[in-house]
């Protein structure tokens, strides 16, 4: 198929192209001036320096991942005093492809990587070698175990704490539960499973008689749920790890169940909104609702800055650790989130530099925010 | 259009080595020009690449993957695919992050087996007569199987020695480069100068011939099978080196960039027909795509897609250019 450039001249002329592609070559070496690396480091001393900031994300195929893009975006361009300059990019799921665009925005000059890992190992080498060149990276969300960067977590073991209790308070620790999990093996559903199980353990008479992966959609969560459904005895009350409180609601609906178990809402539109159909028709059905913010790329927006600029101590975080709040959604403010969001959007407090300021000050305190009950912003 | 081989039997191995050298100008040709100009453009674009730091930073995430596409170029030699390479890629991290550091024995062990598991391979596909994609896609799973059980979430910590031997650079001439070429020109002498590397290209495109000629056959598909193993143990150390920690599925998107890699490279599905220099090439081409992207600002959501179209771009532009051959040959 692929045979010889046999003709002369033909050789003659990609030899030329060589030649070209060479010379381009020795040009870009010549005027190879250092205009990467160097932190931007005008201003006066003890002026406030906007950063030049690029997210890498590792994936963007779900709702959550793309509000969370979105909220970096919003911030960064609502605030040019703040931010020069940024980017988001997409490694489409794969560890050594999200480790090279690190690697490629320490050479743009990016002076700050905010990045929701792949991998808590895999990205290891990448984030060292840009910390080495002087860039300030900040891990959120998915983390990465490197020492030099800066990590924005969600509590997740709280997550399951907080849900399996508010379950045990209201079913008066006895009843049988299902749980619908996220995606088997990651270190998110390992840690809200631990906080599950933790408090469960003070209940003999919790019984979880059934687990699902819901892989954090509404629309497969429903399908696992229903499946699953048949083989189960009468189920009391359902926790579940964010995005899938909806879609576990309509399996139920579907199948004829009632009345409908408590179910732990994710702060999805669909949640919120089925939630407050059921209360319609019954009015003592109470539950909860609780998930991650996606804005959790905003808050780390602002640590990287305050770290640029060295302000409220950001850079002696315990262990490098701060925390976004989980955002729990109580019964009293279900109606102000229902009407707010769309049907699959989640519900995220678009975080400030003051809140983010606060988040900081507490984890320096020893007394990190957790959790938050915000109503949704008013715009 | 078949090329020449080793098959056709009158002829004596010499002569038709020669005119391999001659269709492999070819083939490795496109990959190479591409390679170089999608690096003149993020010179073009950043100056700092060029230098020994940005070469180290450019190149050095794509070394994994281009031994990754090696490995995936012998098994595509013998003309079979490889859907197990990733999962294999990310045992041999797995070990090397885990096993290697507390249990050094223990762990070269492991890593001889899996390579053992590459001729056991080859052994099934060929005397049993099995698609080389079932049987791969089914060890990809048995690979993964083995790392989760090792470490069950990521973690681990690779050996510092290691780390060092991976980081390995010199002040004038990038760590990187000097892996690249010395790879480049090792694999490139042994398929193209070397009677056994012909047999070897020669039992996949024309597995009766070689035969004839009096060499087995099934030894020569282990023996690409084999190295193909060798490579992704490769890919697997300098991932571990560059990482420093052990990740199952970290190589999980190798499986689809390695046979892009290997098919832009100028390989062909039939078999046989590879070269070392085009794979190589076809490599750097499919990772440093992403990097140009990034460089020119492509949007976030539109990455992969731009990623894609442009690999099917070069596919076609290929094509064409085979096809405007023929068709000169021909009038």
């Amino acid at each position: 198929m692929l045979t010889t450039l046999r003709s002369g001249g033909r050789r003659a002329l990609t030899v030329g192209a060589v030649f070209a592609a060479s010379a381009m070559l020795l040009a870009g070496c010549a005027g190879g001036a250092p205009d990467a690396g160097s932190s931007g480091s005008a201003g006066g001393d003890g002026a406030e320096k906007p950063i030049k900031v690029a997210l890498s994300n590792y994936f963007n195929g779900n709702i959550w991942r793309k509000q969370m893009e979105a909220s970096f975006e919003a911030t960064a361009k609502a605030n040019p005093q703040y931010v020069s300059e940024f980017k988001t990019v997409n490694s489409d799921g794969s560890a050594p492809q999200q480790a090279q665009q690190i690697q490629s925005l320490v050479l743009e000059g990016y002076d700050t990587i905010l990045i929701d890992a792949a991998s808590p190992t895999a990205l290891n080498g990448a984030i060292q070698e840009a910390c080495d060149a002087g860039v300030t990276v900040v891990v959120f969300d998915s983390l990465a175990t490197a020492d030099c960067a800066y990590k924005v977590a969600f509590d997740y073991e709280a997550y399951g704490e907080t849900e399996a209790q508010f379950m045990a308070d209201k079913l008066g620790g006895k009843g049988n539960l299902l749980m619908v999990r996220g995606i088997a093996g990651i270190t998110v559903d390992d840690d809200i499973y631990r906080g599950v199980t933790n408090v469960l353990q003070k209940y003999p008479d919790m019984k979880l008689v059934g687990e699902v992966y819901g892989q954090f959609t509404e629309s497969t969560a429903q399908q696992e749920v229903a499946k699953i459904l048949p083989s189960l005895p009468k189920i009391d009350g359902v926790l579940t790890e964010g995005n899938d409180g909806g879609g576990t609601l309509d399996a139920f609906l579907q199948a004829g169940v009632s009345p409908v178990p408590l179910i732990i809402q994710g702060n999805s539109g669909q949640g919120l909104q089925g939630w407050a159909k059921v209360s319609q028709e019954n009015p003592s059905y109470e539950t909860m609702s609780i998930s991650s913010q996606p804005s959790i790329s905003s808050t780390a927006l602002w640590l990287a800055w305050m770290l640029k600029n060295d302000k409220n101590d950001a850079k002696n975080l315990p262990e490098k650790t701060m925390y976004a709040p989980l955002l729990i959604i109580p019964q009293e403010n279900r109606d102000a989130w229902a009407n707010a969001l769309d049907y699959t959007q989640i519900a995220e407090n678009p975080t400030t530099l003051e809140q983010a300021t606060s988040y900081v000050e507490s984890a320096n305190a020893g007394t990190p925010l957790l959790k938050e009950e915000p109503l949704p912003p008013t715009s | 259009m078949t090329t020449s081989t080793v098959t056709r039997s009158p002829r004596p191995l010499g002569s038709s080595m020669r005119d391999r050298l001659g269709s492999a100008f070819g083939s490795w040709f496109l990959p190479s020009v591409a390679a170089v100009a999608i690096f003149a453009i993020m010179v073009a674009l950043r100056p700092l690449v060029a230098s020994t730091t940005g070469l180290n930073l450019v190149l050095a995430p794509l070394i994994p993957l281009v031994f990754a596409v090696l490995a995936q170029m012998f098994v595509v030699a013998a003309g079979d695919i490889d859907l197990g390479i990733g999962s294999f890629i990310g045992l041999a991290n797995v070990v090397m992050a885990v096993v290697l550091p507390t249990d050094l024995v223990g762990g070269l062990l492991l890593l001889l087996v899996m390579l053992a598991g590459y001729a056991g391979m080859a052994v099934l596909i060929s005397v049993r007569g099995l698609p080389s994609i079932v049987v791969t896609l089914g060890m990809s799973f048995v690979w993964l199987g083995i790392a989760i059980l090792i470490l069950p979430t990521p973690g681990g910590a690779v050996a510092p020695e290691l780390v060092s031997f991976v980081r390995f650079t010199t002040p004038v001439v990038p760590g990187v480069v000097i892996v690249l070429t010395i790879t480049t020109v090792l694999v490139a002498l042994f398929l193209n100068r070397t009677k056994y590397g012909t047999v070897l290209r020669g039992s996949g495109s024309n597995a009766e011939g070689v035969r004839r000629a009096g060499w087995s056959v099934l030894r020569a598909k282990v023996s690409l099978y084999v190295l193909a193993g060798f490579f992704g143990l490769l890919s697997g150390l300098y991932l571990s080196g560059q990482t420093g920690g052990g990740d199952p599925y970290i190589a999980s998107s190798y499986v689809l960039l390695s046979i892009a890699g290997v098919i832009v490279g100028g390989g062909s599905f039939r078999g046989g027909e590879v070269s070392a220099v085009g794979a190589v090439a076809g490599g750097l081409v499919v990772g440093l795509l992403g990097a140009l992207l990034q460089f020119i600002g492509v949007q976030s959501s539109f990455q992969a897609a731009a990623q894609g179209l442009v690999l099917v771009l070069v596919l076609v532009l290929r094509a064409s250019v085979a096809w405007i051959q023929k068709v000169r040959r021909t009038r």
